[in-house]
């Protein structure tokens, strides 16, 4: 990937070469044309698509995961043929059925629609209303704005906790109805179960990594895994990411410990604060969680948390893993259903990349725990966010959490 | 990639203009999915003759004007018109026009008006390890798993091309190595009363679709021998909700006589244990309908098309009794089948009982319902699954007793005892 000042140039694989130039459109769910396209509008018909109503004509679809019914290769040639297709078509993987459409709607109607293979990478970097132009295998993308965060002298992280360093007012919390939580990081000490479970590994195989540098490889290969695969099982991600931690230590996983990182999740522990705030906030908030996990290895979570939530949305809900917003629509809908609106939510969680970038996109109020506050390096296993972001409020834990809901409580 | 003398001859033009488009997109895909040779098949079934719009249309048209003829056995799925009953169309005039074209134009390069999406209940059919190219999601799983054929997941464009050239690439489910079970489905915890009825097999299809992603799924711990039509209803379900072309069954379909050569003698990727509290929510998630009193308009069943066994089950269920007059029950299948029943007498005594045959097409892909108020009941899961987006019908999900007894009393039946906990 080549970067320079706000433009970047990707690289991929054409599957049908050609030139298009056009505005990304972004698909935040997978998309079976047949029955989600309307070819006749171009605009996206599927019920259940977040982007329902969506018009594709002329813009460059991005699709980081695909869902083909074998049928979408007419719809696709039928769009072609109306000129409400896309200017073209951005994959994560191959998909044939996508490329038979395009093929013969070229051979029919001599209109190209190129169809490029990005690596999932790529895919996280471009987001909807970014200009991208297509030629060949390369995909160039301007954005309008700062795109290039190394810029700046100040390091992301810094300019972050200066927007809420307390010299603001702290967030009335009493405006709240639901808090929705991140798990992982926020009420589970993830990093020390990862470590838990990782340390004896790079032992027995004699491979010799700091703490913090494992968190960070560990972070870079779990988003990665999540984005390229978003349907898997959290299990066999982890899995992945021990597999993607070797490669890049140069030793091997055998599928077996590949296996047991997968289920570890179930020995993570809690932080020691989180079951009494939890219980002490249930008692003025409906509690919801939004985790990047499977419902199996939450409940195991569940238990050391001690609480009832009032709704659980794991991946296997929402069918992708946050930043993508499914997770916080899907809660939303379901907040909905228990008579609280939008407004009345607040979301808090320790990840700045995965929780309050999409919360933010969503108009969504977030408050930000700062576990690592008191750590030197920025991220730990959380990779830094690609955007600026500015929570409404920041505390340094879960205690501090339900303490600033006391201090604010009528007497 | 390595091409044949014939398949350079096809490229170059020398068997018309039309055998040389499909020998271009044949090795397009080829190219994209890595293919370094290609492969002949034995037969084809072809799904692009259901009308989607004109480009479909030019496409066959197009490939009918240069020349093209079948070089295999080829047999048509379903279109969007039933010919035996052609008054039952509700639809565009012009999008029957363009349908019927579409439908003449397959038939005239060589193709059977089969017009089944269960080829397999046609007297001939593809043999244990055959290459073959079949389209349509339930006949490839079908294919794959009940039949122990090979084929990749064709759809339109490439389905006629191959049985224009006979020709393949060799890759996906063609390849050994890609047919190895890789997530087992353990259902030793579903109650045995569960595990004897037909409606638990969409269900559990649909479980497996759903959770198997696009790895090659194993349903191990049911009785063995289970029979073709719970076969048929499990990989429906399992190919609508998922994209599952292969599922085998330990000790029912042919490459899995045990669990341990069904995984290719290798370690599963994934364990799942299913419970009835899985089928059961699976069963809810097919109901689109809210909590009643609803007003039933109509039944549908055969989604899949319906076979002989299945149609005498109907038959035997109604017990001399007819459809309310209030419900329209419609009941998909093939022409083939419809012969058969004809000959044994069931088709009268179905027609005079207010059951309403259709073949050729599927009440779920077009316009046939009068109804589309109130709600709809169906023992079919690919049918629940697809006819709320299709239609705009609310769809209660049932066993096939469930529907017959509701279609003869007018109003939604549930024979709730199989569902409750012990």
């Amino acid at each position: 990937m080549a970067r320079s000042g706000n433009r970047v140039e990707l690289r991929g694989r054409a599957l049908l070469a050609g030139e298009a130039a056009g505005p990304a459109l972004v698909l935040e769910a997978p998309l079976s044309l047949w029955g989600g396209l309307d070819p006749h509008s171009g605009r996206l018909c599927d019920h259940h698509h977040p982007q329902l109503g969506a018009t594709i004509a002329g813009h460059i679809l991005v699709m980081p995961s695909g869902r083909g019914s074998s049928s979408s290769s007419s719809v696709l040639a039928e769009a072609i043929r109306l000129g409400t297709a896309p200017a073209a078509i951005l994959l994560a993987e191959p998909d044939e059925i996508l490329l038979l459409g395009a093929l013969v709607a070229d051979h029919l109607y001599d209109r190209a629609c190129p169809i490029v293979v990005l690596p999932g990478s790529a895919h996280a970097i471009i987001a909807t209303g970014d200009q991208l132009a297509v030629h060949g295998d390369r995909v160039a993308l301007t954005r309008p704005g700062d795109l290039d965060t190394e810029e700046s002298e100040q390091p992301m992280t810094e300019r972050l906790t200066a927007a809420t360093d307390g010299r603001q007012p702290a967030l009335d919390l009493g405006g709240f109805s639901a808090l929705t939580f991140d798990c992982y990081g926020t009420l589970i000490d993830w990093e020390a179960g990862i470590l838990a479970a990782l340390r004896p590994w790079a032992a027995a195989h004699r491979v010799e990594v700091d703490d913090e540098a494992l968190l960070a490889a560990f972070g870079r290969a779990e988003s990665r895994r999540e984005a390229d695969d978003p349907t898997a099982p959290y299990p066999r991600i982890l899995a992945g990411v021990l597999e993607d931690l070797a490669a890049d230590l140069g030793v091997t996983a055998s599928r077996e410990e590949a296996a047991a990182f997968g289920g570890s999740v179930k020995d993570w522990p809690a932080f020691p604060d989180s079951a009494d705030a939890l219980a002490y906030l249930g008692r003025h908030y409906r509690l919801v969680i939004v985790s990047n996990v499977d419902r199996a290895s939450f409940r195991h979570s569940n238990a050391k948390l001690g609480v009832t939530f009032d709704a659980v949305i794991t991946a296997e809900d929402a069918g992708a893993y946050k930043p993508a917003p499914n997770h916080f629509r899907v809660a939303l809908a379901r907040l909905a259903e228990l008579g609280v609106a939008q407004d009345r939510v607040l979301h808090v969680a320790q990840s700045l990349f995965h929780d309050h970038v999409p919360a933010k996109e969503l108009g969504l109020r977030t408050m930000w725990v700062n576990r690592r506050a008191n750590r030197p390096e920025a991220g730990g296993a959380t990779p830094l966010p690609p955007v600026p972001v500015t929570p409404d409020g920041e505390v340094p834990t879960m205690a501090a959490l339900a303490d600033l809901h006391r201090r604010q409580q009528p007497r | 990639m390595r091409l044949s003398g014939r398949d350079r001859a096809l490229l170059a033009g020398d068997d018309g203009p039309a055998a040389q488009l499909a020998m271009r997109i044949v090795v397009e895909l080829a190219r994209v999915t890595g293919a370094s040779e290609l492969l002949d098949v034995g037969s084809a079934h072809v799904d692009g003759c259901l009308f989607h719009g004109q480009a479909g249309l030019d496409f066959a048209e197009r490939l009918r004007a240069g020349g093209a003829v079948v070089r295999i056995p080829t047999t048509l799925n379903v279109s969007s018109l039933d010919l035996l009953h052609p008054d039952r169309y509700r639809g565009d005039p012009d999008t029957a026009r363009d349908a019927r074209r579409l439908m003449d134009a397959y038939v005239a390069m060589g193709c059977r008006p089969t017009w089944t999406c269960a080829p397999y209940q046609l007297p001939e059919r593809p043999g244990f390890g055959e290459h073959v190219a079949w389209a349509e999601s339930n006949a490839i799983v079908f294919a794959n798993s009940v039949l122990g054929a090979r084929t990749a997941r064709y759809g339109d464009f490439i389905d006629i091309c191959a049985a224009i050239t006979g020709r393949v690439p060799d890759a996906g489910l063609h390849r050994t190595e890609r047919r190895r079970g890789q997530v087992i489905f353990d259902v030793r915890e579903l109650p045995d009363r569960l595990v004897a009825e037909d409606v638990l097999y969409p269900l559990l299809g649909l479980v497996v679709g759903a959770e198997t992603g696009h790895l090659v799924p194993v349903v191990d711990g049911l009785p063995p021998g289970v029979g073709e039509d719970r076969l048929k209803a499990l990989g429906a379900a399992a190919a609508s909700s998922g994209e599952v072309a292969l599922v085998h069954v330990v000790g029912s379909t042919p490459e899995a006589p045990t669990l341990a050569e069904a995984l290719h003698h290798r370690r599963p990727d994934k364990v799942v244990a299913v419970t009835a509290a899985m089928v059961r929510a699976a069963r809810d998630q097919l109901t689109t309908a809210g909590p009643g009193p609803h007003r039933l308009a109509g039944v549908n069943l055969g989604a899949p098309h319906f076979s002989v066994a299945e149609l005498g089950e109907l038959v035997a269920l109604l017990a001399g009794r007819s459809v309310h007059p209030e419900v329209e029950c419609y009941v998909n299948t093939g022409r083939h089948v419809l012969a058969r029943i004809d000959a044994l007498g069931w088709r009268a005594a179905l027609e005079a009982a207010g059951v309403r045959l259709v073949v050729d097409t599927c009440t779920y892909i077009t316009s046939i319902l009068e109804h589309t108020s109130g709600v709809v009941m169906t023992s079919s899961a690919k049918w629940a699954w697809y006819a709320p987006g299709n239609l705009g019908v609310r769809v209660v999900f049932g066993s096939l007793r469930e529907c017959v007894e509701s279609a003869v009393e007018g109003r939604v039946v549930h024979v709730g005892a199989l569902w409750e906990p012990r």
